[in-house]
């Protein structure tokens, strides 16, 4: 086996994500960076769909999001964590692609039926009946959308706790701030969600697809 | 989904009373907390209906939120691509070297052509090797016994010279006992002699002196009596 072909096996089978960048670092592996975009694409990728609440443009920002990395690769510290960078390059993305679409009016964060949402996008289990398939999609956008009234600061901490399964300690290492700080925005996000929800379950019983919410939530920053 | 009756809790700071705060409650519920410490936390649940309604209300929110699964992303076209290298790359390999291997074999060899060739080449290599193995084995035969032999020699030896101190010894002491018994008998004799000189010398004294009397003068002459 030729070695042009044992190096990429090796680094396939051996390698941690820190060894791969430092490797893209130092080398430029084009291998080393294949394998951290495999491990760490689909993770990305949920932060940035439930970040935004587009399953779409969650795709083209988790390309951004190796773009950045590979970019700035020489700013990655090799003894800190690499998920813990990786993170932070996503999120960073996250929050201006919120800005922007804040600025621009794209859509409504509280449009539960505006032409950004994912509703088709929503994967649902294909065995029930078509009804129930409807409801679990219903349900999906309900969740999406409280979620989207949530604050940059709690839904950061909700996505990376809940969906990514993040430690807090870890949280709190990505977005360097006290480990106590993070549990009470979880806290504080949860009980904002179910207020949401259940706001969005009465409301559920009058549907209009035009309702704007008079006072939309501010993103703030996260840092 | 229930109204959370505890909205205040929620700030992150330690709950009235000794109840947990939502900081640790959230431990609890994210299973961050040690064994020892949640049992504490279950037991607590248990007593107090207030944390035990804030608690219900939390998981309900993370049920709900599971009812929000990930939309898969569209399959990379770079990652089917890099996939399908490897298998190719992989299946060439294989055939190559198995086609390799087939064609590349050796046909079997005849066995007694090989025979042939072989035997003029081997038999004195073989002959030679037998002689000096067989020279080997005798002169560690020989020394074995040769060792043994002498070991035996030296064995009679020492037994032999042993008898002739032994036989030595007894005679030197039977010579001892000879001396003993001559001196003895010679010191007898000697006492005697001189028993019987002493003896004879004293007879003879006695008969000087009765000699020296009859000798003297007197004794010749004697003078007549005046009368």
């Amino acid at each position: 086996m030729s070695r042009s072909l044992l190096i990429p096996l090796a680094s396939a089978l051996f390698l941690s994500d820190e060894q791969a960048m430092w490797r893209v670092q130092s080398q430029e592996d084009p291998h080393a960076f294949a394998r951290l975009m495999d491990r760490w694409r689909k993770r990305v990728y949920g932060l940035c769909a439930r970040m935004t609440g587009d399953s779409h443009r969650a795709e083209d920002l988790t390309q951004e999001t190796f773009t950045r990395l590979f970019v700035h690769r020489k700013s990655y510290v090799p003894t800190a964590r690499f998920s813990t960078f990786l993170w932070r390059i996503a999120l960073n993305l996250c929050y201006d692609e919120l800005r922007r679409v804040q600025r621009r009016g794209e859509c409504s964060l509280d449009d539960p039926q505006g032409e950004t949402s994912s509703l088709g996008e929503v994967l649902v289990d294909p065995e029930p009946a078509p009804d129930e398939r409807l409801v679990q999609r219903e349900r999906a956008e309900l969740v999406r959308t409280a979620l989207l009234r949530l604050s940059e600061t709690h839904r950061t901490a909700l996505v990376l706790r809940h969906f990514e399964q993040l430690k807090f300690r870890e949280i709190a290492e990505v977005l360097e701030i006290p480990e106590g700080t993070v549990k009470s925005r979880m806290a504080e996000a949860m009980t904002q969600l179910n207020h949401h929800l259940n706001l969005l379950l009465r409301k559920e019983s009058t549907p209009c697809k035009t309702i704007l919410n008079p006072n939309p939530p501010k993103v703030t920053q996260a840092r | 989904m229930q109204d959370d009756p505890q909205s205040k809790s929620a700030q992150g700071n330690p709950g009235p009373l000794g109840h947990p705060s939502p900081a640790e409650w959230m431990d609890y519920l994210y299973k961050e907390l040690p064994r020892k410490d949640r049992t504490a936390m279950r037991g607590h649940l248990r007593d107090c209906a207030s944390c035990r309604a804030q608690v219900e209300a939390w998981r309900g929110t993370m049920r709900a939120l599971n009812q929000w699964p990930l939309p898969r992303p569209r399959p990379s076209a770079g990652t089917a691509r890099v996939f399908l290298k490897w298998g190719i790359a992989a299946l060439l390999v294989l055939g190559t070297g198995f086609i390799f291997g087939r064609f590349s074999a050796p046909a079997a060899p005849d066995l007694k052509t090989l025979q042939a060739a072989l035997e003029p080449a081997l038999k004195p290599a073989l002959a030679a090797d037998l002689r000096q193995a067989l020279r080997a084995d005798l002169l560690a035969q020989w020394q074995k016994v040769f060792q043994a032999d002498r070991a035996r020699l030296a064995a009679q030896l020492k037994q032999i010279q042993s008898a002739q101190y032994e036989a030595l010894d007894a005679q030197v002491q039977e010579l001892e006992s000879q001396r003993l018994m001559d001196y003895v008998d010679l010191r007898r004799d000697l006492e005697t002699l001189a028993l019987a000189t002493q003896t004879a010398l004293q007879r003879a004294q006695g008969q000087l002196v009765q000699l020296a009397v009859l000798t003297q003068p007197e004794n010749l002459n004697p003078k007549p009596s005046t009368k």
